[in-house]
């Protein structure tokens, strides 16, 4: 053998190692990168699950409130409906009839005026207020005043504007009419009263923010510790309890009477 | 002042319910200056006395047996601007009382035990003034807040308005109110008509810009 048939021989078994050992480094390094592209890919992929997954819950949990939202006005056309056709032209007509009645069925007409009444400050409560307590209270004199009016009492309406009670839906708005409703009848059957005072501003209560009323009359007052709750207290009080509200019946012979009323403007967790 | 209390005023009452019709018949005798001049007691009689005329108030129920009052207050107000449209209603729900302002009413009378009442509640509105309830003007001070989907309200409130709107949604009396703002008892009721009046031109130009963003309608363009 020559020495350059060596080198020949040599330099092809070197060009051939050089070739496998470059084609294996390639295809390593197409491998590498090929796994390294499907990781992003699937990182990618993962990302993109994750993002869709939360805005299928949102659009989920935006779909259920607007449900229940939709279901909470549904029911309360249903439930003015059933009242103003049902209840309410009932009680209209059973009235107009009475009266026409004359003497006999006077106490007929008490009573059906003082359902019409009720029935009245109930479609107040289901009436969208934006959770405005001034406005509640406005409706509650909008209804009672005339009848006030024939009995000689006068309103000394204070009432400032005062921001909206985010949790005072229908429910907790029948419940503060009811309380003041109770109220204004005690003063009007049993007061002697020429004025009843409502005021309502935003007041601090061991430094939570909220509204107060206070209601008050300038009548002969009636003994706050009697237990015969004849004044309907026994309500007025289980009613603010249900509202997570701080209720004050104040009163001294002679010297009127006084309803407070304190609602926190967000309640807490342990009244819902 | 356009009316005095001597004036005649002819009466059209679109209702229903005979019990009801009595009670506004004994209630407008007290005076003598109402006349009832036409009555329909469906919405098919109510368009032909509509179309006939001849009235300067239309008392209209809601609830007609063969439909809605609100297709005919929307009749009324197109075909005689200066007859007032009030609906009678016994609780006066501020969405039909809405609904019924935005067809072109100007008040509401309640139908339930001070119907008796309705005479000075008919009156006043030929005076230019309209009544509203607290829960109604809260919800107006809703209605003409700025909102970003919608276009600008071609009738914004002035700030005076918003000043009325927001005593009355607290419950203050049109007196009190008068006392506290200055003016007179009869300029407040007579802001209470003009937001009504605003609050119909909205509602009219608000559908138009509905439908016609919808395609429904061609805008006239300028010029033609």
């Amino acid at each position: 053998m020559t020495t350059s048939a060596l080198i020949a021989v040599l330099g092809t078994f070197v060009a051939a190692i050089l070739a496998a050992v470059f084609w294996t480094v390639r295809q390593r390094r197409n491998l590498l990168q090929k796994i390294s592209v499907t990781e992003e890919q699937n990182h990618a992929l993962g990302e993109r699950i994750e993002k869709t997954k939360a805005r299928l819950l949102a659009s989920e949990n935006a779909r259920r409130n607007l449900e229940v939202s939709n279901a909470v006005t549904m029911e309360r056309d249903r439930i003015m409906r059933e009242i103003h056709d049902g209840i309410g032209s009932g009680l209209v007509a059973a009235l107009a009839s009475a009266e026409k009645q004359g003497k006999e069925s006077s106490t007929a007409v008490v009573a059906l005026k003082g359902a019409l009444a009720d029935l009245k400050i109930a479609v107040d409560s289901l009436e969208p207020v934006e959770g405005n307590v001034a406005t509640l209270l406005a409706s509650l004199r909008y209804r009672l005043e005339p009848d006030l009016r024939k009995s000689g009492i006068a309103f000394d309406w204070k009432v400032d504007d005062v921001p909206s009670l985010p949790w005072l839906d229908a429910p907790n708005a029948l419940h503060v009419l009811r309380i003041f409703q109770e109220s204004i009848v005690n003063i009007v059957s049993h007061a002697e009263a020429t004025i009843i005072r409502v005021e309502c501003r935003v007041e601090l209560s061991q430094s939570r923010p909220g509204v107060v009323v206070a209601v008050s009359d300038n009548g002969k007052g009636y003994d706050v510790t009697s237990k015969s709750g004849g004044h309907g207290t026994k309500n007025i009080k289980a009613r603010a309890e249900a509202l997570g509200a701080q209720l004050k019946l104040e009163s001294e012979p002679n010297n009127g009477s006084r309803t407070t009323l304190w609602l926190p403007l967000i309640r807490g967790r342990s009244n819902v | 002042m356009a009316a005095t209390d001597q004036d005649i005023v002819r009466i059209a009452v679109i209702e229903d319910d005979q019990a009801a019709l009595d009670r506004v018949t004994s209630a407008l005798a007290v005076d003598p200056g109402l006349v009832i001049a036409s009555i329909a007691r469906n919405v098919a009689d109510g368009r032909k006395l509509i179309e006939a005329g001849g009235y300067d108030v239309m008392l209209c129920d809601l609830g007609l047996p063969d439909g809605s009052g609100i297709t005919l207050i929307r009749q009324s107000a197109k075909l005689h601007p200066k007859s007032d449209v009030i609906v009678i209603t016994i609780f006066a729900e501020q969405s039909k009382v809405l609904d019924s302002i935005k067809a072109g009413a100007r008040g509401f009378l309640l139908k339930d035990d001070r119907f008796d009442q309705c005479a000075e509640g008919i009156r006043e509105i030929r005076r230019g003034g309209s009544p509203i309830s607290p829960s109604i003007a809260r919800q107006l001070l809703k209605e003409f807040q700025p909102h970003e989907a919608r276009q600008e309200l071609s009738e914004p409130l002035s700030k005076r308005e918003s000043e009325v709107l927001n005593l009355l949604a607290r419950g203050f009396s049109f007196i009190e109110i008068g006392d506290l703002l200055k003016i007179s008892r009869s300029t407040v009721a007579t802001y209470v008509k003009n937001i009504y009046q605003k609050l119909e031109v909205n509602s009219r130009s608000e559908a138009v810009f509905e439908a016609s963003s919808l395609g429904i309608i061609d805008m006239p363009h300028q010029g033609r």
